[in-house]
């Protein structure tokens, strides 16, 4: 009996083995990914709930906390709307100023974006330093390589990473931290570019250094403008260790992005405007 | 339909609290491994062919919500649910050093698969192992101090006599 029951264990192990090493194997054929996607599609709605429900619940108490110094606010920014709406007339004129005088000179046109902003629906800790899923996806018009931002806790934009797959209501993001990621970035206080790379840890390590260039702990890296991602000077994070050679030379410069200094669930991913003509 | 809940409630509880919990918990990677402990503890409880089956459903689900290479989930914990189950009735499964041993036992033959597979099939998304740093260890140290109190609370919702 005990034999028996032995020889059909080890039968069905053999068989998920098999089972395993097929979709290991044949993981980009259209089939596999066919059933992975239907696999996903089944379980993402739950999760997306769950993940839902526990951001309302928080959102709740802080909600009741904001709707007792709203009152107060209203009307200071009663005040501030009319005086903005002066303001806006006045940047409405600027902007038709601007637009008639880059005509005149034959330069481009600012790019206009919109923002969508998205739940983290899953952040898996063994890939925690390379990738998050969203809860949007092609169907709110994301695309690959859309820039990705969060919102720090003094209300500024800074980098989280961009988007490296989209499903129909959801997508991967691959963090800046991811050892595939890298942007073209320059420190504050400096005017080169500098290369920031992923390294699929907690820092982000700086390369093509120029040896003239002064670093110093704390220094602040945003987005260059050659950045092919993101806008210019939208904040990454603060430079944490340097080491130098025996020559002088950078050897080692590590910075901590600002996304690694907080807990985040909720990001924006930004979207060329559609022009409607 | 008992049954059908007795399955899906344990497998939708434990797919939030390794997907979904982590972004509220946690600011580093660390954090433990709540499916391979729920695998060790059907294999110990049930035997081989309930350890395996379960290693392979939820190794798949991981696999479908992961950026990894997929099916790699699956393999490493069928191999763990199958060896795991081959102690049911044979150790005093109720010590917490037993239930500690054996759960290191299953994450170094996860992680040593784990290190083969990514040996031959490099991944593009990046290969970790938890072996391969330090806050990989103290993921490593946590669920296995964790997996006494997390088998004494399986073992009220579960017949384990």
């Amino acid at each position: 009996m005990t034999n028996k029951s032995n020889k059909s264990d080890n039968f069905v192990f053999v068989v998920l083995i098999l089972f395993s090493l097929m979709l290991i194997l044949f993981r980009l054929t259209p089939t596999v990914n066919m059933l992975r996607g239907l696999i996903y599609q089944i379980l993402v709605p739950s999760i997306q709930f769950t993940s839902d429900s526990f951001a309302n619940t928080g959102k709740i108490i802080s909600n009741l906390i904001q709707t007792v110094s709203a009152n107060q606010q209203n009307i200071k920014l009663k005040e501030e709307v009319v005086l903005l709406s002066q303001q806006l007339k006045d940047y409405q004129d600027l902007v038709e100023e601007n637009i008639k005088l880059k005509n005149l000179l034959n330069l481009s046109h600012t790019k206009e974006t919109e923002v969508v902003y998205a739940n983290i629906i899953i952040r898996e800790p063994v890939h925690w330093y390379q990738g998050v899923i969203i809860n949007k996806g092609e169907k709110d018009g994301l695309t690959e390589n859309l820039p990705v931002l969060f919102v720090d806790n003094n209300g500024i934009a800074c980098v989280f990473g961009r988007v490296s797959k989209v499903y129909n209501t959801t997508a991967e993001v691959a963090l800046i931290t991811n050892s595939l990621s890298s942007i073209v970035v320059k420190i504050n206080n400096e005017q080169t570019d500098c290369l920031l790379e992923g390294a699929d840890m907690q820092y982000l390590k700086l390369s093509y250094i120029p040896n003239n260039a002064e670093l110093q702990v704390g220094d602040e890296v945003v987005t260059s403008k050659i950045s092919s991602v993101f806008s210019n000077d939208i904040p990454i994070g603060k430079i944490v260790d340097i080491t130098k050679t025996p020559y002088n030379e950078y050897s080692e410069v590590l910075v901590l992005p600002y996304f690694q200094t907080q807990s985040i669930s909720e990001v924006a991913v930004l979207l060329p405007k559609k022009r409607t003509s | 339909m008992l049954n059908a809940i007795k399955i899906l409630l344990p497998y939708l509880v434990l797919i939030v609290l390794q997907f979904v919990l982590p972004k509220y918990f946690s600011l580093t990677d660390i954090y433990p491994n709540f499916i391979i402990m729920y695998v060790l503890f059907i294999a110990l409880n049930k035997g081989t062919m309930s350890g395996q089956i379960t290693g392979f459903i939820y190794g798949f689900t991981w696999d479908v919500l992961s950026t990894d290479i997929f099916g790699v989930r699956a393999l490493t914990l069928t191999i763990c649910g199958h060896f795991a189950g081959k102690f049911n009735k044979k150790l005093n499964k109720d010590q917490a050093l037993v239930q500690i041993l054996l759960m290191f036992m299953c994450l170094v033959i996860t992680q040593i698969s784990l290190i083969f597979l990514y040996f031959i099939i490099p991944n593009d998304f990046g290969n970790r192992t938890l072996f391969s740093n330090y806050n990989g260890l103290v993921s490593v140290l946590l669920t296995l101090i964790l997996t006494p109190l997390f088998f004494k609370i399986l073992n009220y919702f579960y017949d384990t006599k």
